[in-house]
């Protein structure tokens, strides 16, 4: 079997005439994908080497987390994802040659004196996104006055507001940040450290990793490499009057796809957090009626604990504390118990005002009938009081959509995080934000229809039955 | 002589410093019917209220078929099982249709199947005349409608006795007829029953006993010809008079 597969390997780098590539479609400009197109710098790329191998090419989109494990069960051919190469994950793939030097870079304000290496960044205020490679590698430099952003991009709007000397970061990224939105400053040519990109092989395919260095050496050779550099990244590519000081559609447009996915994941928690807060407001809505000063008491500390204190710092709690005390949760489970957490406080409130206001009848005429006091809760009351609880239960849902925001402090990549990324990516505000709001309004304009409608219906019910 | 279906000796009802219920002592003989009259606030709910134990009395014993009844919560139901509540306000569960109305407590209490419960429930609608309501939901429903449907859910536990707290105050005059003719028919077929009511006319009809309440105390009680033919004390026959002035009005 294996020699066969062999065989056929050693006569053509694509045995079915196709390479299979993996890429993370949601990079612009490196690769990015609207409805089946692919576009970008990496998939032309891929495109001219597999041309240069005599195969053809089929793109398969994947989350960055999961594509090494695709590549080594065998599922693509190569990965072509703006992957750097370190000796760590030479130990378990195969590195074709670099295609893109993707090193640390200085920024600077068109004719301001170039500054050319570290050395000369000394006494300077240099602009770094906190936690990034250029923060790590500036760190020792203490004659470097260092300012940390949460977001890159602001380091660019500060740098051309002229509160900074100079911004570090990667290159290939301010790159294109540059040619997007920023024609008034300039990206110094010296790598401050080594960091490349390469198309990743698994193991067993040293044959095509080969053939592809061939392929790469040869554009690297006749110049098409920089070309597509050029194409994708240079200046002359900047686009008519980029600089972010208006809105554009098209950038919108191109940010749809991965604002959709944001909405995916923004939904998914909120929906699952709204799930499982319900069993757990219920519990607490009984227990604060309990006629046992030991469930009531606990169950009111505890909801007012909730909600006395703010959500952000609920989330902080689970998300940095617990793990101190070895308990540590993926990161989607400890997003999800925070905000289903919370939300149960002021659910069980909701819930308990509903039970409140159902006539004292419907209890005595259940008892009457012989049902215990949990069935008179299931059957009767629990029934109602979700009834009558449905229109401010709706805008409890709305409010969850909107608070499961907070949890892009923890790097998930929900809707409001993935318009950080995009607002960063495009150094372009201006554009991502509308969408990112318009995003949540049409996820919640539905919900609060809705509400609008329930309540109008229930008044009526309300009236006729008190009539 | 026979057992006495319930029985009440000496029971004391108090809310706080007002007492309600002050020594009440009552026999409902199988098959009979106690109609329980007296002015507003005298204290007739509470009393129906303490024989299924919906309120639970301060002092004094309550018996049923001469035996006394114990604590706990499962002695409770299983009572209140056994006598059904007949409300004012009818009490109809909202969330249900009709139907399921009747169908929760067999279901839920005594674990029977659905088919079951809805056999006995469709032969209970039609014998309160309202089989074309099954599928109803109770607010789409009139007021005596409401009621019967309320007599026919408590008659599905096949209760051994009736308690009617003022079952045709709260409908409008031309539907008291229908809730009525629906008591009467029960009374016919021998069932025990104890109705709270201002309708002298029904209880002269109806009623083998009738209880005259005043302020937490039974002052007169006898066959209705007796008591609301030629009462003996002076409260029962203002009372009267005055229930007699209101209904001419
Ligand atoms: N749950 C309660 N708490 C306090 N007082 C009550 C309660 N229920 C009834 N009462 C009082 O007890 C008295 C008797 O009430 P009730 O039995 O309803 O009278 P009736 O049915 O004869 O009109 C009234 O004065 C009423 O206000
Ligand atoms: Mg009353």
């Amino acid at each position: 079997m294996l020699s066969v597969f062999l065989g056929f390997a050693l006569a053509s780098p694509c045995p079915t005439g196709t390479l299979t590539v993996g890429t993370d479609a949601t990079f612009p400009p490196f690769s990015s994908k609207v409805g089946d197109q692919y576009s970008g710098y990496e998939i032309e790329l891929g495109q001219q080497v597999a041309t240069r191998l005599g195969c053809g090419i089929t793109w398969v989109n994947s989350s960055f987390d999961g594509i090494f494990p695709a590549l080594l069960s065998g599922k693509y051919d190569a990965v072509i994802a703006s992957v750097t190469i370190t000796d760590e994950r030479r130990q378990s793939m195969l590195f074709s040659v670099p295609y893109m030097e993707a090193g640390q870079a200085i920024v600077q304000r068109i004719g301001d004196p170039t500054i050319p290496d570290i050395a000369g960044l000394g006494g300077k205020r240099v602009g770094v996104g906190l936690n990034t490679t250029g923060q790590y590698l500036l760190e020792p430099h203490p004659e470097v006055i260092l300012v940390k952003y949460p977001a890159v991009d602001l380091t660019l709007s500060d740098l051309r507001a002229g509160r900074l000397d100079a911004v570090v970061g990667d290159r290939p990224v301010f790159a294109y940040m540059l040619q997007q939105s920023f024609p008034d400053l300039s990206l110094g040519t010296a790598a401050l450290n080594s960091e490349q990109w390469g198309i990743v092989f698994a193991p067993e395919r040293r044959d095509l990793k080969e053939a592809v260095d061939v392929a790469l050496s040869g554009m690297v050779a006749d110049g098409s490499l920089r070309a597509l550099e050029e194409k994708y990244l240079g200046t002359a590519a900047a686009t008519e009057g980029a600089a972010s000081t208006h809105f554009r559609l098209d950038r919108l447009v191109v940010s749809l796809p991965m604002l959709a996915l944001g909405a995916r994941w923004t939904l998914f928690l909120s929906i699952s957090s709204f799930l499982c807060a319900l069993p757990m407001a219920l519990l607490l809505a009984v227990a604060r009626g309990s006629r046992l000063v030991l469930l009531r008491l606990p169950a009111a500390a505890w909801v007012e604990l909730l909600r006395g204190t703010p959500l952000l710092v609920q989330v902080f709690f689970l998300y940095f504390v617990l793990p101190g005390f070895g308990i540590s949760l993926p990161d989607a489970t400890t997003a999800i118990l925070a905000l289903s957490i919370n939300a149960s406080a002021y659910i069980s409130e909701i819930l308990r005002a509903a039970l409140g206001s159902i006539d004292a009848g419907q209890s005595e005429a259940a008892a009457a009938l012989g049902l215990s006091r949990f069935q008179v809760l299931r059957y009767v009351l629990v029934p109602q009081a979700f009834r009558r609880a449905l229109p401010p239960l709706t805008n409890e849902a709305i409010a969850l959509i909107k608070e499961s925001s907070l949890v892009s402090v923890m790097g998930m990549t929900e809707l409001t995080r993935t318009g950080q990324e995009l607002a960063s990516r495009y150094a372009d505000p201006l554009s991502i934000w509308p969408g990112v709001a318009l995003t949540y309004f049409v996820m919640t304009l539905p919900l609060a229809r809705l509400s609008a409608w329930m309540e109008r219906r229930l008044s009526v019910g309300i009236r006729r039955a008190g009539d | 002589m026979d057992v006495p279906l319930i029985e009440l000796q000496k029971v004391t009802k108090n809310y706080g410093s007002h007492a309600v219920l002050r020594g009440v002592d009552l026999r409902v003989r199988p098959g009979s019917v106690v109609a329980i009259i007296g002015p507003s606030g005298c204290g007739k709910s509470t009393l129906l209220r303490c024989m299924n134990f919906l309120e639970r009395p301060d002092a004094g014993q309550l018996f049923f078929r001469g035996r006394v009844l114990g604590e706990g919560a499962e002695i409770l139901r299983a009572h209140r099982a056994r006598v059904g509540m007949v409300f004012q306000r009818f009490h109809l569960f909202p969330h249900l249709n009709v139907l399921d109305n009747l169908l929760l407590a067999p279901r839920v209490v005594r674990g029977e199947g659905r088919e079951e419960a809805a056999r006995s429930a469709h032969i209970l609608l039609e014998k309160v005349g309202l089989s074309a309501m099954a599928g109803a939901w109770p607010e789409s429903l009139s007021g005596g409608q409401q009621q019967r449907v309320a007599i026919a859910r408590c008659l599905m536990m096949e209760p051994e006795l009736l308690l009617f707290d003022e079952p045709t105050s709260a409908l409008d005059p031309e539907l008291v007829g229908e809730v009525l003719g629906v008591i009467r028919d029960l009374a016919e077929e021998g069932r025990s029953m104890c109705i709270v009511t201002h309708e002298m006319s029904f209880a002269r009809e109806v009623a083998s006993e009738v209880v005259m309440l005043d302020q937490g105390v039974v002052i007169e009680q006898g066959p209705p010809a007796q008591v609301l033919g030629n009462p003996q004390h002076a409260r029962t026959r203002t009372f009267l008079k005055r229930v007699l002035e209101h209904s001419r009005e």
